[in-house]
């Protein structure tokens, strides 16, 4: 069954829905109507860049291009990802660029090789998307993993220091703000997939349906689409806070000064 | 021994703390008074490595504080502070986890020791079970104490012990640490809890 047609005309019609947050959030004064906008703009122009470029990308099909946008798009996460913890982009982008690339990759050889057994693990018509989903989950979920864990250890200074001071190891002081980390980031991917299909339908899973692959394929790859993201995010956590700790905290065990650019 | 060596303490540039020298015996009990800002707490968080002098040394038991030694400093230090939300859900986790980390292994928690601690602080046996936010302040401070002493650590900190307990309960832990066969060093504002002390030292803030 083919895909039907998505004009630009039926796609400002259907932009006209967003009249309706805009009403209810001017109407109950919550100064986030701005924000909204702009965000709804900046996401219509960058999809439209995405499309733009991966028209090429996938035309092209050339390995060096690929792992680039790869390089590139990893770099963009790592700076995103600091920016939204309030940390320092001088002292945090090498750990969190290399835990970002570990993960993703070891994630994505796994699945595009291992699992669905693809003979060029650089076709771009795969490797882009699944890297590209796997960045953005990995992105979304170490924002709260990270910031749980930074603000946590700010706020509970005392609780940090009264463990290190009674002779806890740095690890052992940090390891009740990393199991909070792990509870706040990943609690909703849990619950997320404790309902999936049942209230749930995600985007991926529509996506496929709507370009025409059967229910049958499309669940199998939304069930791997959910392992890898669930896997690769927490993987990016962990490699990100082991090497970021060295960064961020001197050797005495305590919080470096001008790590964290505003208070959390 | 703890031994402070002409230690400064500067922080953004203002001077805490000036060339301050103290020699501190093994077992003796000192109290460490003055005003809010005076550098009592900068002065107990630098034994544990968790401020640093711009200038002079810190000795305990004849090593120097420095980042080689740190592990094995914390290891003989027991650290009580005022008031502090504790990552246990429970109150035996309290005094049970410390002697899960690695540097307390090998040591095994004597609950016979420990009922006769929460006796002569007039914490009652059930306090074992109870969860951490049903206990009070006071009752906390002392159950960290407790945990402190069952580990056997030969230096102990106190911030502000009297602080948060009612008459009785101080009279009780009053007498109880002056007992204690540790190194203290208090922080106090509590002219009863100095008394029974070795010593007191008083820090004046530096006017600037």
């Amino acid at each position: 069954m083919e895909t039907l047609n998505l004009s630009f005309l039926h796609l400002l019609f259907g932009l006209l829905l967003i009249l309706i947050p805009t009403v209810i959030l001017r109407y109950y004064r919550t100064g986030i109507v701005t924000d909204m906008l702009i965000s709804v703009v900046r996401m219509v122009l960058q999809l439209f860049m995405v499309g733009f470029y991966l028209n090429y990308i996938f035309e092209w099909n050339n390995l060096w291009v690929n792992i680039g946008w790869l390089l590139l798009m990893t770099g963009v996460c790592a700076i995103d990802l600091i920016r939204r913890i309030h940390l320092s982009v001088r002292v945090m982008f090498v750990p969190v660029y290399f835990a970002v690339f570990l993960s993703l990759s070891f994630i994505a050889v796994y699945f595009l090789k291992g699992v669905i057994g693809m003979e060029n693990l650089f076709d771009s018509r795969y490797f882009i998307p699944i890297c590209g989903i796997l960045l953005g989950n990995i992105l979304s979920s170490n924002v709260i993993g990270l910031n749980a864990f930074y603000s946590g250890i700010m706020r509970e200074q005392q609780m940090y220091h009264y463990l290190l001071g009674n002779g806890a190891s740095i690890q052992e002081a940090q390891m009740p703000f990393i199991r909070q980390a792990l509870i706040k980031s990943f609690n909703p991917a849990i619950a997320s997939m404790a309902v999936m299909g049942l209230i749930a339908l995600p985007g991926t899973l529509i996506g496929q349906i709507i370009g025409g692959s059967s229910p049958d394929l499309s669940i199998r790859y939304q069930i791997m689409i959910m392992v890898i993201n669930f896997c690769a995010s927490m993987m990016a956590m962990l490699i990100c806070l082991h090497f970021s700790v060295r960064y961020t905290f001197d050797r005495y065990g305590s919080l470096k000064k001008g790590v964290i650019r505003d208070s959390h | 021994m703890i031994e402070f060596q002409n230690v400064t303490f500067c922080f953004d540039q203002k001077m805490i703390i000036e060339s301050f020298s103290e020699s501190i015996a093994a077992g003796e009990h000192i109290a460490l008074m003055g005003e809010s800002g005076a550098g009592k707490s900068t002065l107990m968080n630098s034994l544990m490595g968790l401020t640093h002098p711009s200038q002079g040394r810190i000795l305990i038991d004849g090593m120097e504080l420095c980042v080689g030694n740190i592990q094995q400093i914390r290891s003989r230090i027991a650290w009580v502070p005022q008031e502090i939300h504790l990552p246990y859900e429970h109150v035996c986790e309290a005094i049970e986890e410390p002697f899960k980390l690695k540097v307390n292994q090998g040591k095994r928690l004597d609950k016979d020791v420990m009922k006769t601690y929460f006796l002569q602080l007039g914490l009652d046996d059930h306090i074992y079970q109870a969860r951490m936010h049903e206990i009070s302040g006071g009752e906390r401070q002392r159950l960290m104490l407790i945990a402190a002493l069952l580990l056997d650590k030969r230096i102990l900190l106190l911030d502000e012990p009297t602080s948060a307990i009612d008459p009785l309960t101080k009279s009780k832990l009053i007498s109880f640490v002056q007992e204690l066969p540790v190194t203290l060093f208090a922080v106090t504002h509590d002219p009863d809890f100095a008394k029974i002390c070795d010593r007191t030292i008083h820090l004046s803030k530096l006017r600037h």
